[in-house]
């Protein structure tokens, strides 16, 4: 027997074995999701124009994603615990808490608007509709509201996702977040866990850092600890946070060993195809540890053997960009970067996190701050200036002649930074730096021709001064 | 055949007007424009075509030809697409040598460019994400008016009073315009306000990269004197505009193409 999502599946590397047992929970999520045979075949054309399905890496990338939507989708229905985290996480927060759900019952944790982008969005270009129902529902077009927090709050009124027990909002980055957040929770009644932090810092402080703000963030992660506790019957303490490490483990060394690929001239992967893998240890917590990490393995090998056949995605001596940050739902537009003739050497420029240093107190610490103080290293929830200097690092390993940096449309924690880091990534490396109006979450936001002109105009410019050099 | 025998055609396909030029060694031989209308595809081959007539030459004779402009890709006839920012920097360097920033105003959007002594982009800005400051706005706060396009630019001259605009989205403009006629102010002083809340909007764009002399401004909207004086007044320095400002992006192209072929030739 064969049914309409048969062929989308099985492009997407689910054997026949595993498509028979699942019939039941593919229909369930489909027909919840209100997708047909007609958004099926869409999804196949548009999967086979935009991904490199030569690659058994990149097709079962794109089937883990999808098994992570089922997860998400039919998580209450299966008796489930939901625990939300909101984007970016916190310190790998998701990671730890399903550490400590051993033995504790079956919960499902993860950022389920990120799963939605690279489903509805990625594959399916259905988002619209969510987002639509998100602007009429509470967070309305141009309140300065991120199109993410849009996807949480339409998914949730139009019942695609499960209403959590528990979701842990943003505010250590973001102060959009747990104001949307803030929403849900009075329409929906779910708890949620605020992370505050403070991002003010001076320009050039990181990596110093006002102790008393490992203090304050550190508290309120200790106050996670506890709700977890008494709502869950969660314990983390240091044992479980090092556990946590070990269920992304896998998950990272292959990414390294697909960066170090990465880096080849000729680059011999595209960024729609790359974006792929970026998300498993930001949004999700289950099955993407153990099969995305698998599927990333492969991509690592078979980019490995690209590479030793001086295979490429753009002709060698191409000029070499690093990108901030890809988009989450649109691959036609992650295409285009090496269509018009840019290479991409690096899958993510804050990926894998770098090892930090530990303070003089670290040991006299609570948990709570000794994540704190981690994550004040880790330089991306310390400052713009941290945020900076940490992309400035992955541009020394990938060796770029530039960089593109796409600027959230509605994000305030990134709004001055795009400025900043143009300012500093030329006048401190001399790379010219490409300011883009994107959108990571919604297309409705931006017109792909425009981009297009200045993308071109780039690859141009940086092509002209390899010549001349 | 030589290097200076070859005959270079640059096309420039715009959301409002098709450029075309005919290029030999650095002598235009010919150049058009026309309206783009409905069809990209079309209007670029009718304006190759009139401006290849005119010399009594075909497309088949040719050595290259590239396109550039928002419609660049619906040219079929072309070698080869480039962007029209590329295109304007070597356009603005052959006839202004000493040119170091270029402001293009287009139909649809608007770019300032810094250029290098020979003609390279050092870095650019562009507005792409709405009429604001660009051909479009102008067009629309002219038919609002009520007056002639290729007017309102002399008209916002003898403008003594000029209005404060305060809105650059061509939408609420629109709504501000029927305000301040109702208000009895004279079309004059409403287009010197108009022109000069363009300018700002650019020179805005520009600061980001600044404005290093000397500044050249091309595009279909150059071709307004009151636009030249408004940005002038804005960024406080000499604003010069080539003979034809229209061309510029085609004979940016043309030049492109002269030098691609000239590479391929002394390498073989």
């Amino acid at each position: 027997m064969t049914a309409y999502y048969d062929e989308l599946l099985t492009l997407c590397a689910f054997d026949q074995a595993e498509i028979e047992d699942q019939r039941g929970r593919i229909e369930s999520t489909f027909t919840k999701l209100g997708l047909g045979p007609a958004d099926m075949e869409r999804a196949v054309s548009r999967v086979e124009k935009s991904f490199d399905m030569e690659l058994l890496g990149v097709r079962k990338a794109l089937g883990v994603w999808l098994k992570e939507l089922f997860d998400v989708v039919l998580a209450r229905d299966e008796g489930k615990k939901l625990i939300y985290f909101g984007y970016p996480p916190f310190q790998y927060i998701g990671l730890v808490i399903k550490a400590a759900t051993e033995s504790k019952g079956d919960f499902y944790i993860g950022c389920p608007e990120v799963v939605l982008c690279q489903t509805l969005g990625q594959i399916f270009n259905k988002l619209n509709p969510v987002l639509e129902e998100g602007e009429a529902k509470g967070l309305a077009p141009g309140h300065a509201m991120c199109s993410l927090l849009q996807i949480k709050n339409g998914a949730l009124e139009k019942g695609f996702l499960p209403i959590p027990d528990m979701s842990i909002a943003t505010s250590y980055f973001c102060d959009m977040g747990p104001e949307a957040d803030e929403l849900m929770q009075y329409k929906y009644g779910y708890p949620v866990q605020y992370i505050d932090s403070c991002l003010d810092s001076r320009w050039g402080e990181w990596p110093a850092f006002d102790p008393e703000k490992v203090h304050y963030l550190g508290s309120q992660v200790n106050d996670l600890f506890k709700s977890l506790k008494d709502l869950f019957g969660l314990e983390i303490n240091e044992e479980v946070w090092n556990n946590a490490r070990f269920l992304a483990g896998r998950l990272y060394l292959a990414t390294n060993q697909l960066n170090e690929h990465l880096i080849a001239d000729p680059v011999p992967l595209g960024v729609a195809d790359s974006e792929l893998i970026i998300n498993f240890p930001m949004g999700c917590t289950g099955i993407a540890m153990e099969e995305g990490a698998e599927a990333v393995e492969i991509l690592a090998r078979e980019v490995g053997e690209r590479v030793e056949k001086g295979i490429g995605v753009v002709p060698k001596h191409s000029p070499r960009v690093a990108i901030a940050f890809q988009s989450l739902i649109d691959p036609v537009f992650n295409q285009m970067i090496g269509e018009v003739g840019l290479a991409v050497p690096v899958v993510a420029v804050l990926l894998p996190p770098p090892p930090t240093p530990k303070s003089d107190s670290y040991e006299t610490l609570t948990l709570g701050e000794k994540r704190a103080e981690k994550a004040m290293y880790s330089g991306a929830y310390h400052s713009s200036y941290g945020l900076i200097k940490r992309m400035e690092e992955s541009l020394k390993f990938a060796e770029v002649d530039g960089m593109i940096y796409n600027y959230q449309f509605s994000c305030r924690p990134l709004a001055c930074n795009s400025k900043l880091l143009k300012l500093h990534i030329e006048k401190e490396r001399g790379l010219p730096t490409l300011l883009l109006d994107m959108d990571f979450y919604d297309d409705r936001n931006y017109s792909a021709a425009a981009l297009r002109t200045r993308l071109e105009a780039f690859s141009e410019m940086l092509k002209a001064r390899k010549t001349a050099a | 055949m030589t290097s200076d025998t070859l005959l270079l055609a640059g096309i420039d396909v715009g959301a409002a007007t098709a450029k075309a030029v005919v290029l030999n060694a650095n002598k235009i031989l010919s150049s058009h424009v026309l309206p783009t209308g409905e069809s990209v595809t079309k209007a670029a081959e009718s304006v190759m075509k009139k401006t290849l007539d005119t010399i009594h030459l075909s497309l088949e004779e040719m050595d290259y030809v590239i396109a550039t402009g928002y419609g660049r890709r619906a040219v079929t006839f072309a070698d080869e697409v480039i962007t029209e920012i590329s295109c304007h920097a070597k356009g603005v360097n052959m006839l202004m040598p000493q040119a170091r920033t270029v402001v293009d105003i287009g139909g649809q959007d608007s770019k300032v460019i810094e250029i290098d002594a020979k003609g390279n982009i050092a870095n650019f800005a562009m507005n792409d994400k709405c009429a604001a400051g660009t051909g479009r706005f102008l067009e629309v706060m002219a038919k609002v008016l009520n007056a002639d396009i290729q007017e309102i630019g002399l008209l916002s001259l003898e403008g003594r009073n000029p209005c404060q605009i305060s809105n650059t989205c061509t939408v609420f403009a629109e709504s501000e315009m029927v305000a301040l006629r109702a208000d009895g102010k004279s079309r004059e002083d409403i287009l010197a306000g108009i022109h000069s809340a363009m300018a700002h909007r650019v020179a805005i764009m520009g600061n980001a990269i600044g404005f290093r002399d000397q500044v050249v401004f091309t595009g279909g909207v150059a071709r307004n004197a009151g636009m030249k004086k408004a940005l002038q007044d804005r960024i406080g320095k000499e604003v010069l505009v080539p003979e034809n400002p229209q061309i510029v992006g085609a004979l940016g192209a043309a030049i492109i193409a002269r030098d691609k072929r000239h590479a391929a030739m002394s390498s073989s």
